[in-house]
């Protein structure tokens, strides 16, 4: 059996809705972080495996760009997240509410 | 020799098509570098000068930039579209800083301009962009320094925890985004949005109008749609909005609610004029628009009503805008466009004069609860006439400039819904128009509490409204009046400006 288009789509399929299973059941601001990676990387898979069957370089591009993103946004959200840990020793997600209402 | 050649005039006319941008590019290393060699006593100063300097300069140039829409790159466009949104990104900029300057920032004015001039450019290459790398690319530019800005209180918790709940649903937000846009490639086989006129390579629009789409293809633009959703705040990605305007300095929440929300508007007339160019699912995609359009406003205006901080009732009213404005983008034609294009001009005025005046009432009175406002209107009449003005055009009854935009919407909605036989469009034109009389409802009560109150619950003490304040706001203030009148110009510019766009 060689492996077509549909493998890669059914793989990044499945790791999106990991990442998507990830951001709803985790509370931990740093895994619902890890589990958007997850559905990043879902897109960056769907990227190369296009690529890969059509020929054309630019979705690569697109998911370098991705990948670009993906730190610069991991990045400042740590930092955010470290500013709000540092204000209450705790960085779950559902115990922030003090704005409300 | 050869690449030399074709490259530099290309390179020339992106400058002169993209100059307010580059401008604001050059500036952030520029206020970066100043703010080492300035020293410490003179920091604040210089980079306050540089950024606000910056800002004006885009914004002149951005005035006489041509908006003939000719593509030098499939990536951005120069068209209306582009000019009329990136004008009110940068002007947004503009009073954010202004009010920012006012007290709310003290410290750190160096990083808050770069977070600033980077969140302005990202607003105008995402009313540009023509392709989804650049598209992405822009918006999370936007988002990125827009997380930044929202939690800029660093001393203080509610700021933190706002941008916290902001950068974490932004980022699923764009994930989802992002995952859609792969499939919609994947799909149309190209990331170019839209084919201009006389140009022929192959774009989403053009694939959309001649293939048959799949009933996945229609997945993957809803998928989109959620990342966009969430920018303009639409439902059911709203909740992030109320808290994430209470938290943030009120400067910042003005710039999230104008220029971020405008932006997102801008992409989404482009992309769904795209998806909508003829093909066979034009009506479910439409369906979709305006049912998220009534939902969303009827959430916004219902959650307003028991709402006592100024700023989450800012931010409800921010939601209910959303739905409005949504309306417009629903009936998918030139009319709609031009609509959207001319309520987006006068929000712009109507929103950042009342979180201008809402920022003066927390700096004086440290408060943003509603009855921090008690008596303003015997206390500080011109102020109280002022937000008087703004609410009302909020609430869209002449003679202000709510008015008109909201009657171009709505009349675009029934027009659609006559021609279409649609009753669809018909009652959500209704369900739209009992929304604007739930409105009245929370508006007034600011009416109330200014004007209406007893007299010895007046509070004593003066209420300083002068200087720049009274500049700013009675700037943003009068053309809410003078448009509510004379809207037939803005009306022509608008359609100007959304020419092409459907």
């Amino acid at each position: 059996m060689s492996i077509g288009p549909y493998h890669y789509l059914g793989l990044a399929a499945a790791l999106f809705a990991i990442g998507v299973i990830g951001v709803v059941t985790r509370r931990n601001a740093i895994g619902v972080l890890i589990g958007v990676e997850l559905m990043l990387n879902a897109a960056n898979i769907n990227l190369v495996a296009f690529s890969r069957f059509s020929g054309g370089l630019d979705a690569q591009i697109f998911a370098i760009f991705v990948i670009v993103i993906a730190a610069a946004e991991a990045a400042v959200a740590l930092a955010i997240i470290l500013q709000l840990f540092e204000k209450r020793s705790d960085v779950d997600v559902d115990r922030a509410r003090t704005l409300r209402g | 020799m050869l690449l030399a050649q074709s490259w530099i005039p290309d390179l020339s006319a992106i400058f002169t098509q993209f100059a307010a941008e580059a401008v604001l590019c050059l500036a952030i290393p520029v206020i970066i570098l100043a703010d080492v060699f300035a020293g410490p006593a003179r920091r604040e100063k210089v980079a306050g000068l540089i950024g606000m300097g910056a800002l004006v300069l885009a914004f002149v140039l951005a005035l006489i930039q041509p908006a003939d829409g000719v593509m030098l790159t499939k990536l951005l466009r120069a068209d209306g579209l582009a000019k009329a949104f990136r004008l009110i990104a940068i002007a947004t900029g503009v009073i954010a800083a202004v009010g920012a300057m006012r007290g709310e920032i003290t410290k750190a004015r160096t990083e808050f301009y770069v977070c600033l001039l980077g969140a302005v450019v990202g607003a105008c290459l995402t009313a540009a962009a023509n392709d989804l790398a650049m598209l992405y690319l822009a918006i999370e530019t936007l988002s990125i320094a827009g997380y930044l800005l929202a939690g800029f209180r660093k001393d203080n918790a509610k700021s933190a925890e706002a941008a916290m709940k902001y950068v974490i649903f932004g980022a699923i937000a764009s994930a989802i985004m992002l995952y859609g846009m792969t499939l919609v490639y994947g799909f149309a086989g190209t990331s170019t949005i839209a084919t201009p006129e006389g140009m022929t390579y192959a774009s989403i629009a053009s694939e959309a109008a001649t293939a048959a789409m799949s009933p996945a293809f229609l997945i993957a633009v809803v998928l989109v749609f959620a990342g966009l959703a969430y920018k303009i705040a639409a439902a059911p990605f709203q909740f992030w909005c109320p808290d994430v305007y209470e938290g943030a300095p009120t400067s910042v929440a003005a710039f999230l609610a104008v220029a971020s929300k405008g932006a997102g508007f801008a992409v989404i007339l482009r992309f769904f004029s795209a998806v909508t160019s003829g093909g066979d699912m034009t009506e479910t995609l439409q369906a979709v628009l305006l049912i998220v359009a009534l939902v969303t406003m009827t959430i916004g205006n219902l959650a307003a009503l028991r709402q006592n901080n100024a700023k989450r009732l800012l931010a409800y009213s921010a939601i209910a805008h959303a739905g409005y404005l949504l309306v417009g983008v629903a009936v998918t034609n030139q009319a709609g466009a031009t609509a959207v294009v001319f309520y987006m001009m006068v929000y712009l005025f109507m929103t950042l004069g009342a979180f201008y005046m809402v920022g003066i009432v927390e700096r004086q009175t440290g408060r943003t609860d509603i009855d921090a406002y008690t008596g303003l209107g015997f206390r500080a009449p011109m102020f109280a006439a002022c937000l008087a003005i703004c609410l009302i055009s909020l609430t869209g009854l002449p003679p202000t400039a709510g008015f008109p935009g909201k009657f171009f919407l709505f009349q675009q909605v029934f027009a659609h819904a006559g021609e279409q036989q649609s009753s669809l469009f018909f009652w959500g034109g209704v369900i739209g128009l009992l929304n604007g009389v739930i409105s009245l409802g929370y508006y007034t009560r600011f009416l109330k509490v200014m004007y209406l109150c007893d007299r010895d619950q007046i509070p004593t003490g003066s209420f300083a409204f002068g200087g720049i304040d009274r500049g700013m706001v009675l700037m943003l203030t009068a053309p809410v009046l003078v448009l509510g009148i004379a809207f037939q110009g803005l009306r022509e510019l608008a359609d100007t400006l959304a020419k092409g766009i459907f």
